[in-house]
Formats: C-alpha cells, structure tokens, sequence
C-alpha cells in the first residue's frame, strides 16, 4: 500500500513535467493557408487582402443581390410564371408578400465584404513595422479603398433594409462581440459620408493604363459618385453638385457617343425654343451597335466610373441564373413600350436607342445578357461561360442625371422660398441642359420630352423636371439595378410630402405594372405604411442575433 | 501506399530479429538419442530446443532417422526440451554433460474436450476484469446471434440487440448506412456517433480533417469494414465509468470490437458461404403519363395561367409535332428502369491454430454484391493475420495486420431513386425519332418544364442514363497493422507496448455523361470527371504498466498506469474537369476542360492533428463482494488554442454484490448473483476538424484585374473547448438459477455540458455567416435500459433461449447559447414544420397546423365565430359581405382560401389562419425501443431463431407524402393525387356523398396546400419481424467418414414483415424525424454453409 501511496504523489508531477513539454508538440499550424499571425506582414498581402475585397462580391454573388434590390421592386421585370423554386421567392418581391424566409432578404454575403475591408482598415497599419518599403501613402490610398467598398456596401443596405448592424471593426476571434444591434439608416449615412470624404484624398485618380483595373478598383472618381450618390439620398443637394463636378469636370471621364463622330446623319427639325430650323444630328444604326457593344458587351468604356470586373475566370452564373431564356426574369415589355419607349409620332425615323436592342431584346432583359444588339436574340445571347458583362456600379451618365435630379430639388427649395425669378429658372436650365445632353445622345423621341411644349426658360417647371427627371433615370439606367431606389427616394423626399414632390404616386404607378393583377390593390395598400418600403430582416440572422429586431412592418 | 509498405517491411524486420541471439556466449556441442521410454524406440524427427531459464527457446535441433541428435547450446545451465506427438513432453538438465539422451513417456489418455470453468473475462475498456465483476455499464453480444445474418457492416446486425443501443437506418437506399445512438440522442445537433475500438485501437472510421469526411453516414458505414466472421466479441460500453479509460472522445459510448484469434490446437479450417438475394418491395404506385398530363395542366390552370401549347409541346400530345409526340407521348415506369434483383455473395475462409509458443489465425473473406437499384456494386476483399508468440516466459508479443481492398462502384448520384419517382412519366427514357421509331439513344432534353440540370443531384436529368453511363466510384485501401508487447517484469509488475497503425487511401472517382444530362457541349457538367484521391495516416501508442500486488485472499488490487499518443495526418488531392470528347472518357487525367469555371479544379490539402494522453486506472475488490474501479485520464489534443488544450476525465464505479453477503446465503441455491453498480463519471468530446484555433487566411483561385485576393476564410475560436459530459449510472444485476435467467437493469443520468455545434450561424454583421464549431449548451439525457437473457429449457435434446431488452431515453434542454436559434421552420411556407427548442423541454418536436380537409365550395370558406355561426360585416360600401377565411391576413402573406384548398383549423376563429393556429403535433423521441429475440435448438442440430426489433411512441414527418401529394409543381406525383378535388361540391347532398378522403386541388406554384399540418404527422411505432434463421447441424459422425469436423447449412430471411400503422414507406426513419426515404428497408433472403476441417 505504500507503494500507492507514492504512485499518488509522483504521478501527478510526472504529469506537470510531460505536459508542459507536450505543449510544442500539440502546437499544430494549417498548411494549406495563412494563420492571421504569420499574415499582414508584407505589402503584397495588403494589396492581396484589398483585391479580395472585390473578389468576395464577385464570388459571393452580392452583384446580384444589389441589382435584385435596386430593380425588382420596380416595374420593369416580371417573373417567369412557369419556372419554379427561384422564381418563387422573386414573384414574391414583386407581389409584395415579402417574408422574412424569402432567400432574397438574405444580407450575410454584404457583411463578409465589410469586415475584409475592415481588416485591411484594422491590420494594415501592422504592416508599416514589418515591410520597410511599405509607405504611409500606400497604406492610406488600400485603406481608402476599402472605406469606398465599405460604404458602397452599406449604402446599399440602408436604401433596402433601412437600420441595420453597423460594424466598423475587424472581427477575427470569438472574444469579440458577435451580435450587434442595427443602427439607425440615416446615422450610418452620415458616418459612410465622413468616411468617404476623408477617404478621398488617398485615392489615386487612375491605376495606370489597364481600362479594367481604373474601372474595376474605386478610384477618386468612383468614390465622387458615390458621394454624390449618398448626398442625394440624404437630400443634401449643394454637396451632391459639388461632387458631381469633380467628376464632370476632371476631364477623365466622357460620355460614350454612339457615333464616332463620322457615323452620325443631320436632321432638320424645328426646334421650338429658338423658333428657327436646327440641325439635329442622329446615330447611325452601325454606331448604336458600336455603343452597345462597348458600353455593355465589353465594359470598362470611357464613360464608366466604376465597374465590377467579370471574366471569364469568373462568369456571372447569378445574372445567368436569372435572365438565361428558361431563367426566372423577363423584361417587362409591356410597361416599357407602353411608358418609357414611347415610338415618335412624327415619323422622323428615328427611335429611342436605349429601347429594343439594348435595355431589352424581345422579352429578354439586354444589358447583361446580349453579345450584340443586332441579331436574333436567341442566337445572340450570352452562353453561361460567356456571362462576363461587368455590373455597371457608376457611369457619367448617371453622375449628369444626379446632378439634373438635385438642381431641380434646389430650384424647388427655391421656388418654395419664394424665388421664382431668375436663381430658379436658371437652375431648371441647368438641368434641362443635361437631361438633353443625355436625350440627344439616345436618339431620345419626342414623344417622352416632358418639356416639348417649353418655348423659353420661364416655360420650366420645377414639378414637370422633377418627373422629366425621374423618367428619364429609369430610361438611361434600366436594368442596371437602380429603378427602385430611385423610385423609393422620390417618394420618401422631405418625409414622403411636401410641396411638389411625388409621395406615393411613382410608388403606386409601379404597382400597377409591377405585381400580378390581383395582387395590385394589396401592394398598393401595403405601399401606404412607409416601413414596407424596406425589406425584412432575414429569419436566420434574427436567429443568430438576439438584439436584432425586425424590422418594423414585418413583426 | 508507401508508408504502408515501410510499416509492413518494418514489422517484419522486428519478427526477424527478435529470433537472433541476443549475445554471443562460448558455445558447447551437445548430443544425443531421442528415444520412447516404454520400449526404448527412437524417434525420427523430434525437435529438440535449449530453453533458457525464462522458457525462451534459444537453439534448436531435430533428430534424424535414426532418433540422434546434435546441436551447439549456449549456456549447460540451461535447459532442453522436446514434444513429440504422441509422447508427453519432456524437460531434461544439461548439467555439463555432453551426451544428453532424452526419453519420452508415451501418453496414456487421448486429447479429449477440454471444459474450462474460469470465469469469463472480458476487455473493459484497457483492463481485462471478469464480467462478474463490472463496475461500470457494459453490455456484449455473442456474435453466434448475429453469424447467420447477411451485412456488410456490423452495425446492421447488432440494430436491437443490446439495451440502450439504438440503431437507424438513414435510408432505405442500398448502400446507405447506419447511425449508432448509444443513451439516445446527447447532442442538440452535433455528433452522436460512438467510438469504435477494434483490439484496442481507436479505429479512424474515415479520412479526418477535411469536409468530405462527415459529408455523409453512408461514408461512416462504407468504411466499419470489419468481416462478420472476423469479429469474436462486441461490446458497448455505455456509462461514463467504463469509458472514462479513452477521455476526450468517448462522450458518446464505445463499441469495442474484438477479433477471433488462434487457439492452441492443430489446424483449424473453416469456410463459410452467404448467398442473398434482396429485392425492393413495390414502389409507391405513381401516376401514368397521361395521368400526370392531365394533374399537370389542371395545376397549371388552376393557378391561374393559361399554359402555352406552342411554347409546351410537352403537354400538347399533338400529332402533328411527332417529334415531341412520341418523345413525350408515353407511359414510363422510371423506377422499374432503374430497379433489378440484388445478389450478394459473401465468401470467408479462414486456418487458425497454434502450439503454446505460438498461436495464429489468418482469414480472408470475399464479399460482392449487386444492389437493388441499377449501377450500384460492392465489393471487398478482406484479409487479416493475427499471430501471438510467446518469447519466453517473460516476453511475449502479438502482430496482428489487416488489409481490406473495397470498391463501391456508386451512381453518380445517389438518390437516383427520388428523381426516377419525381420524373415527368409522359417523357420517354430513350429517344424517339419524329417518325415514331425507338432508337438506342438516350432521351434527355437540354431542359424541360422540370428544369435544367444545373448541377445538383435535385435537377433534371436523365435516371436511367445516369445509372447506365455515370458513377462515382469509391476504391479504398485500408491497412491496419498493430504490434503488442508484454514484459512481465516480477509477478506483480507487467509492462505493455501497443504500436498501431491505421493507413487508409480513398479514391474516388466520379463520372456524370453528357447523355444523362442532355447538356449543350460547351457546358461545364458534360462529361464531367472527378478524382480524389485522400490517405489518412493515423499512429497510435500506448505505453501500460500494470500492478497487480499480492493482498491476501480477500484483497484483489490491479492497478494500471499509461501514457498513450495519437497523431494523425490526412492528405487529399482532387482534380475535375470537363468536357472531354467523347462519354468513354472517362478520367480526368485523359483531357478535358480544366479552367474557365469553379466547378473544375485542382485541389489538394493536408490536415493533422496530435493527442496525448496520461491515465490510471486502479480495481479493488475486497471479500469478493466490494469492488471499487477508478480511473483518471489527462488529455491533451492540437484542435484547442493555449487556453482550452488539457482536460481531465475522472470517474469512479463500484459493486456490492448482496448475494455474497454472509446473510444471503440461504438464498445461494437458486440466487447465483445479486449485485448494486453505480458509477460517476466525467468524459469528453471533441470537434471532428482541425485548426479551428486560428483565423485562417485563403486565397481566391481566380483574378480580379490581374491579382488574386486573399481573405479570411474563419474565425478565431479562442473559447472552442471540449463538451463535457457527466454520467451517473445505477444498476442491479439479477442472475438466477446458474444463468437461465439474467437481468440487468441500468438507470441513468447524462448531462452534456458546453455541447458542440457544428456549422452553427452566426450573425452574419461578424463577417462570417457560419462557424464550424462552437460551445452552445447544456442538455440533459435521462433514461433506463433493461435487459433480460432466459433459458427457460434446457434439457438433452431441446434448448430454449428468450432475449429481451428495451429502452428508454429522454432528452432535456437545459442551456442554450445566445447564437443558437431557437425556433426553426416557417409558419407560412409550404413544407415546413416548425421546431423548437425551449429550456427543459426535449429538442425533437414538430408544430403545425390541424388538417381539416378541404374545402368543398366556396360557402364553406366562410368564417366562422365559436358559435359555428358564419361572419358576416359590412364592406367599403355598406353591402352586408361574408368573411371569407384567410391565410396570413395583414401580413405581406395574404391569401384567401378558394374551394378545393386545403382547410386548417382556426384554433382562436379569428376567421385568419396564421402562426396562432400552429400547434403541438407530435415528437420524433420513441418512448421506447428494443428488440426481442428466441433461439430453439432440437438435439444439437436443428437450430431456429428469431429476432424482432421496435420502436414505440415516436411520430415522424412523412414528407415522402407530402412530395408525392403536394401538386405544386412539375414532379410526378403518387397514385392518391387521382383523389384530389376537381369540382365544387354545392349541394348539400354532393357535400355529404363527397369523398372522406378528397385531397386538395391542384395548384401550381401558387397557395398553401401543403403547409406543414398533421396530415403529413403519423405515429412511426413498428414492430419488425427483423430475421428468421433456419439452421441445420449436420451429424459430426457422419462428418468423420469425410475428414470433416463440421458442417452446418441455413436459411435466413431478413426484414420479413413490419407491424406499423405508418402509411409511408417504411417506419424506421432518419433521427431527425423527418422521413425521406424513397425506398423501404430491402428484403433479403439468404442461403448459408459452414464447413470446418
């Protein structure tokens, strides 16, 4: 029994000693990746870590989330009645019988994008100790980039849920706090616009000759229009035009004209401003297919700003997915021919080019899905391999259209501080002067010219811009994933009211052609309550995340 | 492979060298006459050894014909010794002599049956104790019960068999496996499978380390590939006590498995034959294409869209587009194209024998098998060598080697099944030319109303090209080498070394054919080949030093101290690629497509982990009758960061055995053993991957304008630590009448603490949207398991053997993280239950709505108040309207109910079926489970056994029904769809002869006909006749006129019949509760011989 006696003592020594030298052998490291330890040590790894930034919105297919949301709630898709399963959780959108398990409310991919880039914002700064040929400039020109990509990314989730967490801090461990209460929108909007105004000075206006690489990475011109983006959505007009400036007037970016110059045929017509004949010049047809092609079918034109990079490494199967011919989305032919691409009256020969061919073909949605604009649609529609159409984020076009839309909202604060002399008018000129500069370049009908009738300056106003405005948005950027957020930011503008402004009306039209026929009195109805105009929290995230609450229409 | 080879070449090397001498000593020729003591005969060919003082043979010689011998000994103190059969052996001194005669005493008595009456012993975790003497909870299976049955997989055969082991089949599909639930489910939702332990060794059931490896059970049960016929003994140790011994990993029980091994004797030859043939029982009766035609338009209708013809010339049966005519004109049965017999043939032989140096017993089996589906084969080759030598008297060491070579030749996917039942019937499997003639070619369109193949086994394609052209073949090596040493160092003292080794290589190649899809040839599942190819090498030690001091004779004491290391590393490389030429191109290495796309890839990864181990375990038992065990178990392992690395795992068992009792002795005749167990213990659980410790960075395999990105790929889990589990257990064992009868009963209480959930979600602001692992929760399992073994006749020519044992376990929430979600399911999605998880309650409960038939016209889909009074109010416009019933009212779900719908009970008659109609239905926990068995045997020769097995009081979700009944979108439905509702029923006297049993209309796409209601909630008690054995013993005296020892034929049918009130396919489902299984439980009927020479 002594024995044991002694076994008990020694034993648990023996066990102190074997185990602490145990500790370096039960040390095992992964060897087919990068422990965060042994990473953020050299430049390279930074740039990799920015790079990935915009890979995981490609590889997660946020490209399609943002588009579903900036477009579905509108009126210019419609469901493919006889496909299943996806099409279901779409037609559901659409018919405004939003639950919070339709698939589409899902937000998890935006945040995996925003705590990269809050690592490259976090662990960066790490790296300046480690590589001495890393700069401080460089370091700030990556750290900018990923406040852009950030901010773009919550930019999108505060227009389509409103409130949501708001995470500013690199998440690597489970120490850290994982669940998050949402933040109000309007808060977080402010922050994203500090953010990216302070960011902008780091960030290079060009990464060099690459087309792809200045279009697909956020230079300073992107993050202008992101800028101007946010201030328009916050209603702050005067910071908007500036914003817009910096791009219009950099000289680097110019709209794509469809004709070369050499391709373009005059035509007399009146031009009733001046009461005398002008020539009018129009696109040839060869040129409008040129347009296409290099606006949508190959990318990164001189007119874009900012461009998510598709190739063929990695082709668009979400887009595929949802416009291929058995996919779940049609163009919705009827509401566009019958409110947007109105033929002309008087047969001047000419047509919107923006309509058939190149927005849509047929019942098929064009932009992402054509590889020509001329041709039968089934024959010249992208295979899935050859789905590399880039998602167009920003392009001057849409920067002119912003710039319209906030001197008209200026000459109408104007107008409401009772100045309807000169400040006014001239501010509707300018406007009116961009909203033609995009028209002309489109070949754009009459027949849509809100301002047909308008003989002088002082025949503007500021009610009829705002529409001509609105309108013409929806014809220049169809199908490119904005047509409910512009619809939405109509309605909600000065608190959905106010002298002017539409309210509810655009939201209500939209209906009309948006949802199936027996459900357009429900989701008019729906439309009232404003908090329906954000989409419910996923069902998984109030699961994990018990200091979620959902959002308020959908309790 | 290499490795493995190294390994072999090494033990053999060890084999070589512990026969050579160990030092050189000045040496001495000896010689003599070997002669026979009774009439002085010598004796040619007699081997002669010098032994040394230890028994270790050190020289040896043999005698030639003339009886002499000569041989140089080392050391005249030694000894020699000879055996000759016939003679007794004999020992001689050599005692400086030079001329040594030995003469050998004939020996008088020929060999007869020996009767051993030593108690039984048995492995107890890493102690052999006799099972009289347990402490802790231990219960062992015979496997002559299970001998007769035909599985490839010995968790087959053991479902029923043994207390508090409950067994399920995870589908009825031919090659799917089994899940093992030792004390039921203990995991909220993470893994529950037990620790396997074949001879001591931890047995890796699969390649660890990467996703693949708990991709699926099927997996789990390909690789417990242990030959039946190997197996000498299973045992599952169930309480914490007993498997506190293995720490960190026996959370969940063990199942200790222990090889046959050689007898002394001379040898043995044994052969044994399984032949099975197996078929499916009738498929679910589906609907003919014409019939489906008619379902499909009506649906279409019904939801309110005018289906084009000229756009659906799948539907149109229109002449004048033969093409489509014929191809879509017929009456396919899918799932006879894709069903055959099954025929298994199992083939094992096996030679052991042995002198008391020396033991061995080799095996080989032959297994091959053909499945009830169309593709699917298996086929193993099985060997195994088990050799004990005794060294000397104070050394002794075993080899054991196993080697198994199986292929599983699978189709490309594996429920083939399901998608053969959900096909469109009116689509013809080959293909039809526009002038109606049959040709060889596969009929598969690029895409139909049912989709496009878009790479899930869920789209559309082709079931009988798939089965025909495609498979995923699974082509695995496992060998299993182990080496045993034993140093007796003084009668109290004895040291054992375990060196074992586990090498497994997968291959797994998969083909999916461009006929099977109908894809265009650019696109990236044509001609699809995948190979991977993954080795898992696994070592494991343990170093044991065992004491045993002499106490007396009242006092038992054996005590036992080791250290045990485990390493493990796994590698895996895959490649895919497609579009190669032509559909007999099969590997990827021959040329295909290999970028442009994720889904081809070259891949590879590499994963290891490290354990160690300090334990003790001590066993006292003082006057036979107070027997105490404790153990304790420190354990490191590599998957924790520094804060969570070590555990330690106590446990303390003891028995009272009344019957020993002085005052119990007047009892002694008919009480052979009455004895009190209870245990505590403390055992711990691990995650199945590795790394998780570290925020690991990946990067992308494709470029963003010209660079590739990197990005975290997980979470740092700093806290991931062990589940730890508690474990108290009290138990009685009743034995009366000399073991005819035997009762045990255990009661007992688990808590699992800190329990492991894998893949759980997390918020997804963290940036990550799941995480491996992580500690949620506490939950608690109480429950009693009793079995009782009778023999209530015994006598010359008749034995009769009843077994019985059940079960019962009950699981309890008791903690929960704040990340786990407690509530899942949709209250208004078709399809879903909701299921919840609430403190102190059991996980496993479905909510749902109450199913009340359908409404037969538009009057009845008015509201109705509690009175049964319809509601009536007044609109917009002042008209006195109806309310009308609605679903989801003033939410963004807002449908009103239309004749034909589906009718749900407004539990609060708000008139609005909604989530406050949802109520309790039902729960997937079974009150109790077991099996029963008999066994009669007729003069030693005719043998017939029985075996039952049950389950009682668990409810499952028959969603096979509800697929086969929702008509909702373009699948095929089942024959009960021809009940649906097709007209309004207006008048009362239609309303009152309308059908009991209508079902909804069909709607397609659109309504909620099939939300998750009690209609689909049935009770899934069943009682199954699990096998009959006939046996027959051929007479051993009329075996001897052939030189055979023995011989024995029978007939086995397996899964004969199930008692059930479930009207799906097969009562015994998934854990889950959830019944998805397209195919019952095959039948099997098998036709057997063993042979022994």
């Amino acid at each position: 029994m002594r024995n044991l006696k002694k076994a008990t003592i020694f034993a648990p020594m023996a066990l102190i000693a074997l185990f602490s030298s145990c500790d370096k052998w039960l040390t095992l490291q992964p060897e087919d990746g990068v422990i965060k330890d042994n990473y953020w040590t050299t430049k390279e790894e930074v740039l990799a870590s920015t790079i990935g930034c915009y890979s995981s919105i490609l590889t997660t297919g946020i490209d399609m989330r943002m588009y579903l949301w900036g477009e579905l709630r509108g009126e210019t898709l419609m469901p493919n009645l006889l496909t299943s399963a996806n099409g279901q959780a779409v037609q559901a959108i659409m018919d405004g019988e939003i639950v919070p398990t339709n698939t589409l409310c899902s937000w998890d991919q935006l945040y995996k994008v925003i705590n990269q880039c809050n690592t490259v914002i976090d662990f960066g700064p790490d790296v300046l100790k480690t590589d001495e040929s890393f700069t401080p400039a460089k370091l700030a020109s990556y750290q900018a980039e990923a406040v852009a990509i950030r901010s773009l990314m919550y930019f999108y989730l505060v227009r389509t849920f409103r409130d949501v967490p708001f995470q500013t801090q690199a998440i690597v461990s489970d120490d850290q706090n994982l669940q998050i209460p949402k933040t109000d929108g309007s808060a977080i909007l402010d922050s994203l616009i500090e953010d990216v105004e302070a960011a902008v000075p780091s960030l290079p206006t060009s990464y060099g000759l690459d087309p792809a690489e200045n279009k697909g990475r956020f230079t300073a011109y992107g993050a202008y229009a992101l800028l101007a983006d946010m201030y328009l959505w916050k209603e702050d007009y005067a910071n908007c035009i500036t914003n817009c400036n910096k791009i219009i007037n950099s000289g680097k970016i110019s709209l794509l004209y469809a004709d070369n110059s050499l391709m373009r045929y005059q035509n007399i017509v009146d031009n009733a401003l001046t009461g005398e004949k002008d020539t009018v010049y129009y696109a040839y047809e060869s040129s409008i297919s040129d347009f296409f092609n290099k606006m949508y079918y190959v990318g990164n034109c001189d007119e874009s700003i900012f461009e998510l990079q598709r190739e063929v490494d990695f082709p668009n199967y979400d887009y595929w997915t949802l416009f291929q011919p058995s996919g779940y989305l049609y163009a919705n032919t009827t509401a566009l021919r019958e409110l947007y691409f109105l033929p002309s009256e008087v047969d001047r020969g000419v047509i919107d080019i923006r309509g058939e061919g190149v927005s849509y073909k047929g019942s098929f949605v064009w932009k992402p899905m054509g590889i020509s604009r001329d041709g039968a649609a089934l024959s010249t529609i992208r295979t899935r391999a050859t789905m590399t159409g880039n998602p167009i984020i920003y392009r001057l076009a849409e920067i002119y259209l912003i710039k319209a839309e906030a001197l008209v909202q200026q000459a109408k604060a104007l107008q409401a501080a009772g100045d309807t002399t000169g400040t006014m008018y001239q501010t509707l000129n300018e406007a009116w002067d961009l909203v033609k500069t995009i028209r002309d370049r489109s070949n754009a009908t009459e027949t849509t010219d809100l301002c047909s009738q308008v003989k002088k300056v002082t025949d503007l106003d500021c009610t009829t811009m705002d529409k001509f405005v609105y309108e013409e948005r929806i014809r220049e950027m169809m199908f490119e994933g904005k047509r409910w957020f512009d619809a939405l930011r109509y309605a909600k503008r000065n608190n959905y009211g106010g002298p002017g402004s539409p309210g509810l009306v655009y939201l209500n039209n939209m209906a009309v052609y948006g949802a199936s026929a027996a459900k357009v009195t429900s989701l008019q109805t729906k439309l009232k309550n404003h908090d329906f105009h954000y989409l419910p929290i996923a069902q998984d995230e109030l699961d994990a995340n018990k200091v979620l609450v959902q959002n308020p229409f959908y309790k | 492979m290499k490795r493995a080879t190294v390994i072999v070449c090494l033990l053999i090397g060890f084999l070589g060298l512990s026969s050579a001498p160990l030092f050189a000593q000045a040496k001495v020729l000896i010689r003599g006459k070997v002669l026979s003591s009774t009439d002085g005969t010598t004796l040619p060919s007699a081997p002669v050894f010098e032994v040394d003082k230890d028994g270790r043979i050190v020289t040896t010689a043999v005698s030639d014909l003339d009886g002499n011998y000569s041989m140089l000994v080392t050391n005249t103190a030694n000894k020699l010794t000879c055996k000759y059969i016939g003679f007794k052996p004999k020992e001689v001194l050599i005692g400086g002599r030079t001329v040594v005669p030995i003469s050998l005493d004939e020996e008088s008595v020929t060999l007869r049956e020996a009767v051993v009456t030593a108690k039984k012993q048995v492995q107890a975790g890493m102690m052999n104790i006799a099972e009289r003497d347990l402490t802790s909870s231990m219960v062992r299976l015979d496997t002559k019960e299970i001998a007769e049955l035909s599985s490839a997989s010995i968790d087959d055969a053991i479902q029923g068999r043994m207390a508090g082991v409950d067994v399920f089949a995870s589908s009825g599909d031919p090659g799917a496996g089994m899940s093992i639930r030792i004390r039921g489910t203990t995991s909220i939702n993470g893994n529950s499978q037990p620790l396997i332990v074949v001879d001591g060794q931890i047995f890796e059931a699969s390649v660890t380390g990467f996703d693949f490896a708990n991709a699926s059970q099927e997996e789990y049960s390909q690789l417990l590939n242990i030959a039946t016929d190997d197996i000498a003994d299973i045992a599952v140790l169930k309480d914490a006590a007993a498997t506190a011994i293995y720490g960190s990993k026996a959370a969940n029980g063990i199942l200790q498995i222990t090889t046959k091994r050689g007898n002394v004797g001379p040898p043995s030859v044994g052969y044994t034959y399984k032949g099975t043939t197996s078929y499916q029982p009738a498929a679910i009766p589906m609907l003919s294409g014409n019939q489906y035609s008619t379902l499909i338009l009506e649906s279409v209708l019904n939801a309110g869209v005018q289906m084009d013809m000229s756009a659906n010339p799948e539907f149109a049966y229109d002449t004048n587009n033969p093409y489509y005519y014929y191809n879509y004109g017929q009456n396919t049965n899918w799932i006879k194209d894709i069903s055959q017999l099954g025929q298994t043939n199992d083939h094992s032989v096996s030679i052991g024998g042995g002198t008391s140096k020396v033991r061995y017993r080799f095996s080989a089996g032959y297994w091959d098998q053909k499945g009830t589906t169309v593709g699917p084969n298996f086929n193993r080759l099985s060997t195994r060598m088990n050799i004990d030598y005794d060294v000397s008297e104070k050394l002794r060491f075993s080899a054991d080697i196993s080697y198994t070579h199986s292929t599983n030749y699978r189709n490309y996917f594996t429920d083939i099944r399901s998608r053969a039942y959900t096909k469109m019937p009116n689509q013809s499997p080959w293909e039809y030319t526009d002038t109606g003639i049959l040709t060889s070619n596969y009929f598969t369109p690029q895409d139909n109303q049912q989709g496009t193949f878009t790479g899930s086994q869920t789209s559309n394609y082709n079931p009988v090209a798939l089965s025909q052209e495609g498979n995923l073949d699974i082509l695995s090596e496992k060998i299993i080498p182990k080496l045993n040493l034993t140093y007796i160092i003084s009668p109290t003292w004895r040291y054992t070394l375990d060196i074992g080794f586990d090498v497994g290589n997968d291959k797994t190649k998969g083909f999916l054919p461009q006929t099977a899809t109908g894809l265009d040839w650019t696109s990236v599942y044509v001609n699809k080949a995948t190979e991977t190819d993954a080795e898992g090498f696994t070592m494991q030690n343990y170093h044991k030093l065992f004491w045993t001091p002499k106490l007396g004779d009242k006092v038992n004491l054996s005590v036992l101290f080791g250290a045990n290391s485990t390493s493990t590393t796994s590698e895996s490389y895959s490649t895919s690629t497609a579009n190669s030429a032509s559909s007999l191109l099969q590997d990827p290495s021959i040329g295909g497509r290999v970028i442009g796309s994720t889904e081809f890839s070259i891949n590879s990864g590499v994963s290891r982990d490290r354990g160690v181990a300090l334990f003790s375990q001590a066993n006292i038992s003082v006057l036979d009758r107070y027997l105490f065990t404790t153990t304790i178990r420190r354990d490191g392992s590599s998957k924790f960061g520094p804060n969570y690395r070590y555990g330690d795992f106590p446990s303390f068992s003891g028995r009272w055995r009344v019957s020993g009792e002085p005052f119990m002795k007047s009892f002694s005749k008919w009480l052979t053993d009455l004895s009190i167990r209870g245990s505590w213990g403390f055992n711990g659980n691990e995650p199945t991957k590795n790394y998780l410790q570290y925020s690991n960075y990946s990067s992308y395999n494709y470029n963003y304008v010209g660079y590739i990105g990197t990005y975290p790929t997980s979470l740092q889990l700093s806290n991931l630590r062990w589940e730890k589990t508690t474990q108290s257990n009290i138990a009685g064992n009743l034995i009366l009448f000399d073991g005819r009868i035997n009762v045990d009963y255990d009661y007992y209480f688990k808590s699992s603490d800190d329990q492991l959930f894998p893949n759980l979600t997390l918020p997804s602001s963290s940036g990550f949207a799941t995480v491996s692992f992580m500690n949620v929760g506490r939950m608690d399992n109480i429950g009693w398991e009793l079995s009782i073994q009778t023999t209530p006749v015994k006598s010359k020519d008749w034995i009769f053997n009843v077994n019985f044992n059940m079960a019962r376990s009950q699981n309890f929430i008791r903690s929960l993280s704040k990340y786990v979600s407690t509530e899942s399911g949709s209250w208004n999605q078709n399809g879903s239950y909701l299921t919840r998880k609430i403190l102190n309650q059991p996980i496993g409960s479905f909510y749902g709505y109450k199913y009340e038939g359908v409404y037969l016209n538009e009057d009845q889909t008015i509201a109705v108040d509690k009175n049964g009074n319809q509601i009536y109010t007044y609109d917009a416009n002042n008209n006195y309207v109806p309310l009308y019933m609605k679903f989801g009212a003033g939410t963004s779900v807002d449908y009103q109910f239309q004749p034909g719908d589906a009718k749900y009970k407004d539990v609060n008659k708000d008139g609005n079926i909604n989530y406050q109609d949802v109520v309790y239905l039902g729960d997937n926990n079974p009150m109790f489970f077991g099996g029963f068995g008999t066994s009669i045997t007729w003069k030693r020769q005719w043998t017939i056994n029985t075996f039952f097995n049950f389950r009682v009081g668990n409810d499952a979700v028959n969603q096979v029904k509800m697929n086969m009944e929702k008509m909702y979108d373009y699948n095929n439905q089942s024959m009960a769809v021809l009940r649906r509702f097709r007209h309004t029923y207006e008048t009362a006297e239609e309303v009152a002869a309308a059908p009991t049993d209508l079902l909804p209309r069909a709607l397609y796409n659109t309504g909620f006909n099939w939300l998750g209601s009690d209609r689909f909630v049935e009770d899934a008690s069943f009682l199954r006749f699990r096998s009959l054995t006939v046996k027959y013993q051929v007479d051993s005296r009329f075996l001897k006129k052939f030189d055979v020892r023995a011989l024995s034929l029978w007939f086995t049918a397996q899964n004969l019949f199930v008692w059930t009130n479930y009207t799906g396919q097969d009562p015994e489902v998934s854990a889950n509760g959830y019944d998805t299984g397209m195919a019952p439980r095959q039948k099997d009927y098998i036709v057997g011989l063993t042979l022994n020479f």
